[in-house]
C-alpha cells in the first residue's frame, strides 16, 4: 500500500472530522476565492469606469447648462431642451480632428407642443411650461424631440435611456433629412401610432418607421428624428448638445484644452464627468479595498482552520506516530503522510470552495458595491445618481463578476499553500515525539 | 554470559533518569551486562523496576542519560536521526503488550509496512508478509482483516510477524503476553522461543513465570538495578 493511498484511506478513519474540516475549508477557501474574484472584477471595473464615464465630455452653448436644470454634481447629460442657443456646425466638424477624440455625437433637442400629438405624461409631472415652442394656443404638455445624426450608433436619450427598437426599424445612414421618426412606446400608445402612421409635425407629414422602448417613462415619451429633419422642422441651426468621447480618462484634460481652442468660454460650456467618475470610482475602490481585506482574512482563517485541524489530528494519533517510529519510520516519512492527508483535505475543500464561488461572487459584489446595484448581463448594471436623479449607466456603476474556470487553478494553489503551511507545525511536533513516552504501557 | 564471540548486547554503566516534578527518578541505575546471541532472555521485575525502560533503551526508543549500549556492533547510545531510524528498521523488532498495530490497516498491510519503509518491492513484501503470517498461524482470511476484527492472540501474532518483517537480529518484547489468557500466552511464548532456533535473540520484559521458565537467561530487576542474573542450560 503506497503512502499516498494510505493517506487517503486515513481520511475515512474519522468521517465526521474529515467532513467538518472539508466544510470549514470549503467555506474559507470559497470566501477567499470570492474576494479574489471580486477584487479582480473591481479592478476591471475601475478601468471600465475610466473608459466609459470619465472619458465623456459634454459641450453645450454657453450659459445654457444652468437653464436646462443641470444635476447637483454639475454633470449634464441631457443638454438644453427648448433653448434657441446652438453650437455652430462648422465648430462641431472641427472636434473630430482633435487628438485622443474617439467620437463626436451631435444632437438637437427641442419640444413639440402642437395639436397632432398628445404627451403620455400628466401636466403635474412636468410643471411649468417650457420655453421654445410658441405655436400652441392653450398650454399643452410638451413632447421632447431629439435629433441624432443617423450615423450615431446606439443614440443616448436623456440620462441613460437608449433607443431600443421594438417594432419597425431605426434610421438608415441616408435618412439624415428624411421625413421619418421613431416614437417612444408610451407616446405611440397614447396617440395610437404604429409603424407606418403619419403625423403632421409643423406642416410636414412625418412617417413613423419604428417604435422604441428606452426603459424609462421619460424616454418613452419622446420623438426621435434624424438630426437634419429635426433642424429643418423646428428651425434649428447647429446642435444643442455635443458629446465627445476621449480615448482615455487620462487624456480628458488635454482634449478639453483642445476643445477650448475651438469653442471658447463665451461660446460653449464644457462639462466633463469627472465628479461622477470620482464618486463611482470611490465606491468601486472601497469595494476593492474591502475585497482585499476579506480575501486576506479568509486566507488567514483557512490557514488557522487547517493548522488547528492538523494539530488536533496529530494529537489524536500520537500513539500511531510512536508505533510508526518504533518500527523504523523516519520523521520525514511520517510528516509526509500527514502532509498528504492535509493536502487531500485541502484539495477537496478547495474544489468545493471554487464551486461555491460561482453563485457567491456576484452576490458579494452586489453587497459590497451597494444595495442599489444589480447584476445583469455583461457589465450591464446600474447605479442611480442620488440628488439629481440623473441615471448614469451602461457598465459603469455596478459590478459584473464573471467567475473564470481558472478559479480552480487558484483553488488548487491555495490548497497546496495551506498544506505546506500546515505541515510545518506537525513536522516539528513529529520530530519531538519519543516512542518510549507515547507507547508506555496503558 | 560474557561471551565476546557470541555477544549481541553489551550494556555498560547504563543510567536512565526521569524527571518527575522537581526530583529525578533513576529508572535504570548503573546497569552493566552482556547477552549472547540466539538466546531467549527474560527481564523480570515488579512494575516500575525499570525493565521496560531498559528494553526501550536497547531498542533505541529512548536515550540513556549515560552509559553505553552496543547491539550487534552498533553503539545505540550514540546514534541519532537516520542512524536511529536505520537501527530500528533493520536491527530490532518490537512486540508490545498492547500489540500496537496500525488500526486502519489489515494484518497483511501491517506486516508489509516495515518492509515498505525499508524499500522492499511491493510483490516481494507481499509474499514475505504472507509467509510470516502463515508461520505465526494467521491464515489467509484473517490476513485481510483489520486488527479490530482479530482476537488478542491473533493481533499479537501479527505483531510478531511484523517484528520479523525486516529479519532483525533481536526481537524485543515488552510484556508480550500481558493482555492474553494463559493458553494464548503460552502459544506466543512458543513462537518467540522458536525464533531463537533461527539464531535470533529474543529479549522479553515480563512478569510471567511462563516466559521466565522458558528463557535461557533471566535478569531480575529491582529499583533500576539488575539484582540477579540466572543462566540456564538449554536441554
Amino acid at each position: 500500500m503506497s503512502i499516498v493511498w494510505r493517506s487517503l484511506r486515513n481520511l475515512f478513519r474519522s468521517p465526521l472530522r474529515t467532513t467538518v474540516m472539508v466544510a470549514l475549508l470549503a467555506v474559507c477557501i470559497g470566501l477567499a476565492l470570492t474576494m479574489a474574484t471580486v477584487h479582480g472584477a473591481t479592478q476591471n471595473q475601475l478601468g471600465n469606469i475610466g473608459a466609459e464615464i470619465g472619458t465623456e465630455i459634454t459641450i453645450q452653448p454657453a450659459g445654457s447648462a444652468g437653464s436646462a436644470g443641470s444635476s447637483g454634481s454639475g454633470v449634464v447629460v441631457a443638454g438644453v431642451v427648448g433653448s434657441d442657443k446652438t453650437l455652430a456646425q462648422e465648430d462641431i466638424d472641427k472636434l473630430s480632428d482633435i487628438d485622443h477624440v474617439v467620437s463626436v455625437q451631435a444632437r438637437v433637442e427641442t419640444y413639440y407642443t402642437g395639436d397632432s400629438l398628445e404627451s403620455a405624461f400628466e401636466l403635474s409631472i412636468v410643471g411649468n411650461p417650457p420655453p421654445g415652442d410658441s405655436s400652441s394656443g392653450d398650454f399643452r404638455v410638451p413632447i421632447t424631440v431629439m435629433g441624432f445624426d443617423t450615423a450615431t450608433k446606439d443614440p443616448k436619450l436623456m440620462g441613460d435611456a437608449h433607443v431600443e427598437i421594438t417594432k419597425g426599424r431605426y434610421f438608415t445612414s441616408d435618412e439624415n433629412d428624411a421625413d421619418v421618426m421613431v416614437v417612444g412606446k408610451d407616446l405611440a400608445d397614447k396617440n395610437n401610432l404604429s409603424v407606418g402612421s403619419t403625423v403632421d409635425i409643423k406642416g410636414t407629414l412625418v412617417t413613423v418607421i419604428g417604435i422604441y422602448d428606452s426603459g424609462t417613462a421619460w424616454g418613452n415619451n419622446m420623438l426621435v428624428m434624424p438630426i437634419g429633419t429635426a433642424k429643418r422642422l423646428f428651425g434649428l441651426n447647429g446642435a444643442t448638445s455635443v458629446t465627445v468621447q476621449a480615448d482615455n480618462v487620462k487624456n480628458v484634460d488635454e482634449v478639453v484644452a483642445s476643445i477650448r481652442e475651438v469653442l471658447p468660454k463665451d461660446v460653449a460650456d464644457i462639462i466633463t464627468a469627472k465628479d461622477m467618475y470620482e464618486s463611482i470610482n470611490g465606491s468601486v475602490t472601497n469595494a476593492e479595498s474591502s475585497s482585499t481585506i476579506g480575501m486576506i482574512v479568509a486566507f488567514v482563517v483557512a490557514g488557522v482552520v487547517v493548522l488547528f485541524s492538523v494539530v488536533l489530528m496529530i494529537r489524536q494519533r500520537v500513539k500511531e506516530i510512536g508505533i510508526l517510529k518504533a518500527i523504523g519510520a523516519s520523521n520525514w516519512r511520517i510528516g509526509l503522510q500527514f502532509s498528504l492527508e492535509t493536502l487531500a483535505v485541502s484539495v477537496v475543500g478547495a474544489i468545493i470552495g471554487a464551486l461555491i464561488t460561482y453563485p457567491l461572487a456576484q452576490k458579494v459584489a452586489n453587497l459590497m458595491v451597494g444595495g442599489n446595484s444589480t447584476g445583469s448581463g455583461a457589465g450591464g448594471t446600474l447605479i442611480e445618481g442620488s440628488a439629481s436623479s440623473v441615471t448614469v449607466g451602461g457598465s459603469i456603476g455596478g459590478l459584473h463578476v464573471a467567475v473564470s474556470p481558472t478559479v480552480f487553478l487558484y483553488a488548487l494553489a491555495i490548497a497546496a499553500a495551506l498544506a505546506i503551511v500546515a505541515s510545518v507545525l506537525p513536522a516539528w511536533y513529529i520530530g519531538r515525539v519519543r516512542p518510549a513516552e507515547v507507547l508506555r504501557n496503558e | 554470559m560474557n561471551n565476546s564471540n557470541g555477544t549481541i548486547v553489551t550494556v555498560d554503566k547504563l543510567i536512565k533518569h526521569f524527571k518527575s516534578g522537581g526530583s529525578t527518578v533513576p529508572a535504570v541505575d548503573d546497569v552493566s551486562f552482556s547477552l549472547p546471541r540466539g538466546r531467549m532472555i527474560a527481564i523480570k521485575g515488579a512494575s516500575g523496576s525499570g525493565k521496560s525502560t531498559l528494553l526501550n533503551l536497547i531498542g533505541a526508543l529512548d536515550k540513556p542519560t549515560s552509559g553505553t549500549i552496543v547491539v550487534d556492533g552498533v553503539d545505540v547510545s550514540q546514534i541519532h536521526g537516520r542512524g536511529e531510524v536505520k537501527y530500528r528498521l533493520s536491527k530490532v523488532g518490537f512486540v508490545f503488550q498492547s500489540y500496537y498495530l496500525v488500526p486502519n490497516m489489515s494484518a497483511l498491510e501491517n506486516v508489509m509496512l516495515p518492509m515498505e519503509l525499508m524499500g522492499t518491492k511491493r510483490k516481494e513484501r507481499q509474499v514475505k508478509a504472507r509467509e510470516l503470517l502463515e508461520r505465526v498461524g494467521i491464515d489467509d482470511p484473517h490476513q485481510a482483516r483489520r486488527p479490530t476484527r482479530l482476537s488478542g492472540g491473533e493481533q499479537q501474532r501479527v505483531a510478531i510477524a511484523r517484528a520479523l518483517a525486516n529479519d532483525p537480529s533481536i526481537i524485543l518484547g515488552d510484556e508480550p503476553t500481558g493482555n492474553l489468557d494463559s493458553k494464548t500466552g503460552k502459544r506466543i511464548v512458543e513462537i518467540l522461543y522458536s525464533l531463537t532456533k533461527e539464531g535470533k535473540t529474543v529479549i522479553v520484559a515480563t512478569h510471567s513465570t511462563e516466559i521466565a521458565t522458558r528463557a535461557d537467561i533471566v535478569l531480575e530487576m529491582t529499583d533500576g538495578k539488575v539484582t540477579i542474573a540466572s543462566a540456564f542450560e538449554r536441554v
